[in-house]
């Protein structure tokens, strides 16, 4: 008895695997621009008054299967008048095993949740984006951490499932790496007379190309419980001088908390760069050279010597957001209504909080009217007031 | 005997066995749908995009929420369920499913996104007492027409004659 119903088990199991029964489901595109965009006022005593706006399409395409190619644009209109268009990433996707994929192109790191997940505007919830991220889409006194949010390289994507709902996620990739800005002098930092940093003057840009052979690596690890929330850290170092010797680091920690009518954020990023700084010497007082590694010397006119030493600079910063969404009062005037707020700090250089309030009203669920006011005060008493209006759409 | 019962049984595995895996499939892209979409963004209904678009999207998906193949295809027949591209919701040419309500409920996978009975997604509010909050003509309005009370809902416009829409309304009081 027990063999017929193994063959009877095992026939039924084999006609259920030709019959493929999700393939009925399923049909096969080939490609979709998709994408986001946003038009905005921004309202300030700091700069003029302005409208802007960006066109953020992204190319989808799937040869088959296996292979999925994307790429990203971003085409905005500078403070000059002209059309500036940038590459945000162009990649391709090889999902080599059911849970690992290759992506190689110019991609977004996997570093924390902000600069691959959470920038795109009709995804961020707030029409700026956190302090500690000034140089992306970031405004006024506050400078960024992280100096790149894309790269060219190679990653490779894991996964475990665990069970239930519970996944670990990790991302490893090897990327050209930062490179100080060439039109200046950047890597040299300026110190006063007791040796205290002024202010980096670290400007980090990538490119196609590296200027040097190292090559920037980084990855992220985190766990989820899915849907509720999932944190994370990640880690990247990268060379970035043409001769190797000056070096980069970040690491961050993230945390992404999901309830049914509200959200927590919150990242905190620490990086150290070294940079190279000039101290001036006087030539017969051999007691004020600096005890730290000296890289170079210039005789001066004025008796005294130019001498650079390698210092590292270890900044940090955080943000923690919130957003609730009022439709938790069951009152359909106020179902596409959305309380954000936002506490953005940086530490060492550009020290200084940000509150941001804001309050979106969806008009579907990938398009927001977004009004916010956000207040920066720096810490060396410099502060800065500005009122954004938005509208963002994901299409 | 026993070869007709073998055979009887493997008639009844071979023919019930792929609407189970089907509807299976269907109901954890429901899950998937719930545990993902929301991480970072609000999600967005099926019907924003065709099929052959969602096949094109949901790969590009996968890769930023670290799904694995098997769950983006799951993914990928859940929407495919809450689509027909001919058809309008509430439509008097949409056949009736005739289901019933709790069959309908299981079919289109709303513990997905719904607490049904103690279990199920928080994408969309829990459905214990939705009959007594909207009313059942709320409830009804609510399943054609999704967004009528918030444009900004995410779910689905599901391919549902006014009769089904009714039986659900019906199942959930």
């Amino acid at each position: 008895m027990k063999r017929f119903i193994l063959i009877a088990l095992c026939s039924a199991l084999a006609g259920n695997l030709t019959a493929a029964p999700l393939d009925e489901y399923l049909r096969h595109g080939r490609s979709v621009i998709s994408g986001y965009g946003d038009v905005g006022y921004q309202k300030s005593d700091f700069e003029k008054d302005t409208f802007s706006g960006r066109f953020v399409p992204i190319f989808l395409y799937q040869l088959n299967d296996k292979i999925h190619v994307e790429a990203e644009l971003e085409f905005s209109v500078g403070p000059d008048g002209e059309t500036e268009t940038e590459l945000e990433y162009a990649d391709l996707h090889y999902f080599l095993a059911d849970r690992i994929t290759l992506t190689a192109g110019k991609f977004l790191l996997p570093f924390a949740q902000f600069g691959p997940n959470f920038h795109p505007s009709w995804v961020n919830r707030l029409p700026t984006a956190p302090g500690l991220y000034g140089g992306h889409g970031g405004n006024g006194l506050m400078s960024g951490l992280m100096p790149v949010l894309s790269d060219y390289g190679l990653a490779g994507q894991f996964s475990h499932d665990f069970g239930g709902n519970s996944r670990l996620f990790l991302d490893l990739y090897v990327v050209n790496g930062i490179s100080a800005e060439a039109d200046d002098h950047s890597e040299e930092a300026v110190a006063d007379e007791h040796e205290a940093i002024l202010f980096p003057e670290l400007e980090f840009e990538s490119s196609s190309a590296d200027n040097n052979d190292n090559k920037a690596v980084g990855g992220r690890l985190a766990f989820a419980f899915l849907p509720q929330w999932e944190a994370g850290a990640s880690f990247y170092q990268s060379k970035y001088d043409d001769t190797d010797d000056l070096d980069f680091q970040a690491n961050a920690f993230d945390i992404n908390w999901i309830g049914q009518y509200w959200s927590v954020r919150g990242e905190y990023i620490r990086t150290e760069a070294d940079a190279l700084i000039e101290l001036e010497v006087e030539d017969d007082h051999g007691d004020e050279e600096p005890e730290a590694d000296e890289h170079d010397e210039e005789p001066a006119d004025d008796g005294h010597e130019e001498v650079f030493v390698q210092k590292n600079f270890d900044r940090n910063g955080w943000y923690v957001q919130a957003a609730w969404q009022a439709r938790q009062l069951n009152m359909d005037m106020l179902n596409p209504v959305e309380f954000i707020v936002r506490h953005s700090r940086t530490r060492e250089v550009d020290e200084g909080e940000r509150w941001t309030f804001g309050i979106n009203y969806w008009m579907t669920p990938s398009a927001a009217l977004k009004l916010a006011w956000e207040d920066t005060e720096m810490d060396d008493g410099r502060d800065d007031t500005r009122v954004f209006l938005q509208l963002s759409f994901g299409f | 005997m026993n070869i007709l019962f073998s055979v009887v049984l493997a008639l009844f595995v071979t023919v019930l066995a792929p609407l189970s895996v089907a509807d299976e499939a269907v109901a954890e892209g429901a899950r998937i749908f719930n545990q993902n979409c929301s991480r970072c963004h609000n999600a967005r209904p099926a019907q924003e995009f065709h099929q052959e678009e969602w096949s094109v999207i949901v790969p590009h998906m996968r890769e930023k929420a670290h799904m694995s193949g098997k769950e983006a295809k799951k993914l990928e027949a859940f929407i495919a369920v809450t689509l027909t591209a001919d058809k309008v919701t509430g439509s008097q040419d949409l056949p009736t499913e005739e289901l019933g309500g709790v069959a309908l409920m299981q079919k289109f996978a709303c513990a997905g996104c719904h607490r049904i009975n103690g279990t199920g997604g928080a994408v969309g509010p829990a459905l214990k007492g939705v009959v007594a909050r909207m009313g059942r003509e709320g409830v009804i309005r609510k399943i054609l027409e999704p967004t009528f009370n918030n444009p900004s809902s995410s779910m689905p416009r599901f391919p549902l004659s006014e009769t089904d829409a009714a039986a659900l309304a019906d199942a959930l009081e």
